[in-house]
């Protein structure tokens, strides 16, 4: 699991340009959306496609995402269950 | 047309230095022939946050609008006018590649949003909460001059007081290798992105008056020639840049003078792109503004040693579409 966390990360870092972050300022349990790094609707697309093009996952309940990207560990977490690839 | 029109400020990001006039007086010379643009320092000018989702043209042309409107006596221009010829390419690039990558599906919404060409004017209307007249030209070599024809048509009618105008292009690797093919009498390809502030106030602030804007669609020579004849004019930029297929339709141009004008050049400075018209505009404006000529723009006749009271800046597209703009020094400073 720390290695997807980390890879995650990795990622997300580079997907949403986070250019002046490393994975270590990233806290895995810290809130993604609002507090935490910030993030926006426009950054909830972005993970939406991360996660297919990288994982081959389909998300297909809205409501769901809210519970998938509350964190990094809530996300590697919904990963290593549902990943395709 | 009552008003006038005035250049109050303007700001350029190119391949020499950024937010600068240094080049005036050194200039980086580039024996390559394809220069990308130095980066400016975007910090107290954009928000890191919102820094993260912009391209580099983005950055450049948000850079020299918000330093523009800095050194401006305006705040809220009541227009934002842009010229591209080719838009956001590097997002545009990003974003073909992925579709044929990932097919439709699984395309990332920030490059969607951002690669078209008017996510320029828009994202500057965005920062500025500006919810004025917004539009964007994209007419080739071209574009600048039509954004700039816009903003003083309207600021002549008294339709807007001021606007905030620009031009930019971005040229990546992949680009230059198309240019090569389509414009091969580029000699040194580089990137614009120059923002300018035009006011219709007659302001001690103000740098020059935009005097005359015209656009010619396939014109005679004679009928561009007799536009300059009017008055003599000190000082002619021309888009010159040593390629005798470039350079022809100006020499038949001069032809038809019946005087020989102080000719300049400034490509071989600030390179050839779509926009790059638009740094002829911010060299025309910074001679008038500093009274001298550097010794690198000479092109043809001597360098003027008096007053400097005109610019005209002729540039042509393809042969086929001109433009010539006018600027003034004489009727400015609340004169």
């Amino acid at each position: 699991m720390e290695d997807l966390v980390l890879q995650l990360k990795n990622q997300i870092i580079e997907v949403l340009n986070l250019e002046d972050m490393t994975a270590d300022d990233i806290d895995a349990s810290a809130p993604l959306f609002g507090e935490g790094l910030g993030l926006d609707s426009i950054d909830a697309l972005e993970l939406i496609v991360l996660l297919e093009r990288e994982y081959g996952i389909k998300l297909s309940n809205p409501t769901e995402g809210k519970q998938i990207f509350k964190s990094i560990d809530s996300i590697a977490d919904y990963v290593s269950k549902n990943r395709k690839k | 047309m009552a008003n006038r029109c005035f250049l109050n400020s303007i700001a350029q990001v190119s391949c020499q230095k950024p937010l600068s006039d240094e080049w005036f007086d050194s200039p980086y010379i580039y024996e390559e022939k394809y220069v990308r643009a130095q980066e400016p320092d975007t910090k107290g000018l954009i928000v890191p946050s919102e820094a993260r989702r912009m391209s580099k043209i983005l950055k450049r042309t948000v850079t020299t609008a918000i330093t523009a409107l800095n050194n401006s006596d305006v705040k809220q221009p009541d227009a934002i006018i842009t010229g591209t010829g080719m838009g956001c390419m590097e997002n545009s690039e990003k974003f073909l590649i992925d579709i044929s990558r990932f097919g439709e599906n699984c395309l990332k919404p920030t490059l969607f949003m951002q690669s078209t060409h008017n996510t320029i004017s828009s994202l500057i209307a965005i920062i500025l909460k500006c919810h004025g007249y917004n539009n964007t030209y994209s007419h080739k070599g071209i574009s600048f001059e039509s954004a700039l024809f816009d903003a003083w048509l309207q600021i002549k009618s008294g339709l807007i007081r001021n606007a905030l105008i620009g031009a930019n292009d971005e040229v990546t690797p992949f680009m230059d290798l198309v240019l090569e093919r389509t414009h091969p009498e580029y000699s040194f390809v580089s990137e614009t992105s120059m923002s300018a502030v035009l006011v219709n106030s007659n302001l001690p602030s103000n740098i020059c008056e935009v005097f005359e804007v015209k656009l010619f669609h396939r014109p005679e020579l004679e009928e561009i020639a007799d536009s300059l004849k009017r008055e003599t004019d000190e000082v002619l930029i021309l888009g010159v840049n040593g390629n005798p297929i470039n350079d022809k339709p100006y020499g038949d141009l001069l032809k038809h003078l019946d005087y020989l004008p102080q000719t300049l050049q400034y490509k071989n400075i600030f390179g050839d792109n779509f926009s790059a018209s638009a740094m002829a505009f911010y060299v025309g404006a910074k001679i008038l503004e500093k009274q001298s000529i550097p010794t690198f723009l000479q092109w043809q006749g001597n360098l003027s040693s008096g007053n400097i009271e005109n610019v005209t800046i002729l540039n042509h597209s393809d042969s086929t579409v001109w433009s010539l703009i006018r600027l003034k020094k004489e009727a400015l400073c609340g004169n």
